[in-house]
């Protein structure tokens, strides 16, 4: 075991070793570009911890949000990061269970996502409520007939097996860092002792690993479809137009994968540019990531049609009033740039090879991204502007809803959250799974670490 | 449609309240001059106790949404106060003159018969004189049901002590039959006409029998007193006249829109069943992953000695 199979049919293909090192040689350094993106990204967190502080103190006042329009950036934020989040499970889960060996590279920068993107979500939650300090009472009093019970109840579940999907692959490449990071700060070895639970790739261990490991697999499927349904159903439960729509709980899930489609491009972009993985993150993967992509934007652009379609056709008062708002009205051109420079255009695009290589998919993921950001403010904010009652005696400017700088700081620090989650992350384990490459590559089927292989051998 | 009906009130009240703090503020009751032929008009209604009794009555419908029970302008929107001095100086004439015409909020009562107009008067006079409750006597009344050729009569009886320790009738005393509804303290009355006792203190009403009871048709039926001379008094008796109403209380079902105390059993269900599902395997994961660490710590053990 300690001298690798090389495949003779590839010349040149690269060791055991070399593809060890090659992924954990951006763990070694911290560079001056990584000190200061993680310091810029800390800055905006705490001017969002002074924004909500100033929030906290002087109430939901300083935010736009009024009798009108109950909801507002922090709820489209909440469903943003939940949709992102199931990304997570897109690649991790259904890929795998479906054999699409190509992702399995991929897998970790999803799974990365999706931890820094459901914490966020939770945290957009608590950023929404007035009085957070109240936050038990959700448990302590909840009705269990109450959606926002379940979807707490599904958030929570979601982050917890997410942090269990990103663990257990990670254990056998912890194992390997903690036998070669011997250079590193002391606490990052403790870290890596301790989470690697003595983990020396004996059959017991792998056994129970691949077991566990399918268990989560399977375990996720049912919950991230139930955390972006119930969250659809905090909408469509309710009696109001552009809300109220028995196509929601599929809906949002097929915009969830655009989203965090768009996110993983961009991440895979951003982690092969800097720690220099350009012979783990082809240009196959983003031509495949990319087609994955069209696949969820069609299924997206169908719900998006039959969303907009039915009511549009039968035109009833106050989907009338709603449609006329957001096709025609001062929302149009919001509606109409989201829809086609979010939607249509990177899927006609998308359709060429060209622009499925690197750096053009990155644009348009960077479009479909903000594209979905936006789509959440559309679907969350204009259908509170037309209640069965209309609210009486309030001011003419409660008749509109736009974020304050408040909320906008806030949520800005929400996403540097998430990308300092994923940063960090991204600092102490590597992004592309070290012993699942190999296996993939057939160096190593069930490879032990160096430490243990003469030992195994004596076993043996 | 409770709801859409709850919110429509509310509505209406908040409006009606707004509306009086604005006009409280704008106006505060400027003088209201009453030409002097009108004040001069004489009330030609005697103040006899059957004069106090229709104009409590129609005070009761009218006024007393405004003025208050007590007339002293405190109901829902802010009113005149009817027991002041100033206002009491008027002549009857001007207080006819007032309630015929109106003024701004308050309506003009130009349709209603002036003989009505003039028993208000007569009764609103009688809110400001001071009455001590010990002056007022005690009366009973008692309550019959007669179920006989096919019409139900209600019956009240009331009655006094006098002086010589003898119980006597008291004739021509208002009696009010209601029943009780399902609201607290809440009453329905089930007579629309005024009815007073004969000479034997007794009334007899026919009574309406398409009311809805209890899911065995009880009907809880109050008959009850209120004079100026006596102290209130009341009795409920129960009968089953009421159109029986089997229908399930939606108070005491599990529905989706109840407390957690009803939730419905399929809710309860498939929620704590999945969510017992889910975290039962996650779980056991964990109770694998331990097992790679007891594992892990086997391994170094072997390898160690």
């Amino acid at each position: 075991m300690s001298t690798p199979v090389t495949t003779s049919t590839l010349p040149q293909a690269p060791t055991f070793e070399q593809v060890r090192e090659d992924l954990i040689r951006p763990l070694h350094k911290n560079t001056f570009a990584n000190k200061l993106w993680i310091r810029f990204l800390i800055v905006i967190i705490i001017l969002g911890a002074i924004a909500y502080s100033h929030q906290l103190i002087k109430g939901l006042g300083v935010t736009d949000m009024r009798d009108y329009s109950a909801w507002g950036v922090y709820i489209a934020n909440f469903v943003f990061w939940v949709a992102v989040s199931l990304i997570g499970s897109l690649i991790s889960s259904i890929l795998k269970l479906l054999h699409q060996n190509w992702s399995n590279p991929l897998s970790r920068i999803a799974e990365m996502i999706a931890l820094g993107a459901i914490t966020m979500a939770a945290a957009s939650i608590v950023i929404d409520m007035g009085r957070p300090d109240r936050l038990q009472n959700v448990v302590l009093h909840g009705r269990l007939q109450s959606p926002i019970l379940w979807d707490f109840f599904v958030v929570n579940t979601y982050l917890v097996i997410s942090i269990i999907l990103l663990y257990l692959p990670l254990i056998p490449d912890i194992a390997i860092l903690r036998d070669r990071m011997t250079d590193s700060p002391p606490w990052q070895r403790k870290l890596y002792k301790a989470l690697s639970l003595g983990w020396h790739g004996t059959q017991e261990q792998w056994r129970l690993l691949r077991r566990s490991m399918i268990v989560m697999i399977i375990l996720i499927l049912p919950v991230a479809f139930s955390i972006h349904t119930v969250t659809s159903w905090l909408f469509a439960v309710n009696s109001r137009t552009g809300w109220h729509s028995t196509i929601f709980g599929p809906y949002f899930i097929a915009g969830a994968f655009v989203a965090g489609s768009a996110a993983v491009i961009i991440a895979m972009y951003v982690f092969r540019k800097r720690h220099k993985l350009q012979q783990y993150i082809t240009d196959r993967h983003f031509n495949m990531m990319n087609k994955l992509l069209v696949l969820t934007m069609l299924l997206y652009l169908y719900f998006n049609i039959n969303e907009y379609l039915v009511p549009g056709y039968t035109w009833q008062r106050l989907d009338g009033e709603h449609l006329r708002e957001l096709f025609l009205g001062h929302q149009a051109p919001l509606f109409w740039l989201t829809q086609i420079l979010g939607l249509v255009a990177p899927i006609v695009l998308l359709l060429f090879r060209r622009m499925r290589k690197p750096l053009p998919s990155l644009i348009i993921s960077i479009f479909v991204l903000l594209g979905a950001w936006m789509k959440r403010m559309l679907i969350v904010i204009p259908t509170q502007f037309h209640p069965e009652f209309p609210i009486q005696n309030v001011p003419k400017h409660f008749l509109e809803y736009i974020p304050t700088y408040t909320e906008y700081v806030i949520s800005a620090a929400t996403l540097a959250g998430a990308m300092l989650i994923i940063t960090l992350l991204v600092r102490v384990f590597p992004v592309v799974p070290i012993w699942e490459e190999a296996h993939d590559r057939g160096i190593n089927k069930i490879f032990k670490a160096e430490k243990t292989s003469n030992i195994h051998e004596n076993e043996a | 449609m409770k709801m859409k009906r709850n919110i429509l009130v509310t509505a209406a009240l908040g409006v009606a309240f707004l509306y009086s703090g604005l006009l409280a503020n704008a106006q505060d009751f400027a003088p209201w001059p009453v030409p002097d032929e009108a004040a001069a008009v004489e009330n030609p209604v005697a103040l006899t106790k059957e004069s106090l009794q229709a104009g409590k009555s129609l005070f009761d419908l009218q006024c007393k949404a405004c003025h208050g029970e007590s007339g002293k302008g405190d109901g829902l929107i802010k009113s005149a106060n009817l027991t002041t001095p100033e206002f009491l100086a008027q002549t009857d004439g001007a207080i006819h003159y007032k309630i015929y015409h109106g003024r701004g909020v308050m309506p003009g009562f130009s349709t209603l018969p002036d003989e009505q107009l003039w028993d208000v008067i007569n009764y609103v006079r009688s809110l400001s004189m001071v009455r001590d409750s010990a002056d007022l006597k005690d009366a009973t009344i008692s309550l019959y049901f007669n179920d006989a050729e096919g019409q139900r009569e209600l019956t009240a009886k009331v009655e006094e002590t006098n002086a010589e320790g003898e119980v006597v009738p008291v004739a021509g005393m208002k009696v009010n039959f209601a029943v009780q509804t399902h609201f607290v303290l809440g009453q329905l009355p089930v007579v629309p006409a005024d009815h007073y006792t004969n000479e034997n203190g007794m009334v007899t009403v026919v009574f309406n029998d398409t009311l809805i009871g209890d899911g065995e048709g009880m009907l809880q039926v109050v008959a009850s007193i209120q004079d100026m001379e006596y102290k209130p008094a009341q009795v409920t008796e129960a009968v089953g006249w009421g159109v029986p109403n089997p229908q399930d209380y939606w108070t005491e079902r599990r529905a989706l829109w109840k407390n957690n105390d009803y939730v419905p059993i399929w809710l309860l269900i498939s929620f704590t069943g999945s969510a017992l599902a889910i975290w039962l395997t996650i779980v056991y994961v964990a109770l694998l992953v331990r097992k790679i660490k007891l594992e892990g710590d086997r391994y170094e053990n072997d390898v160690n000695t």
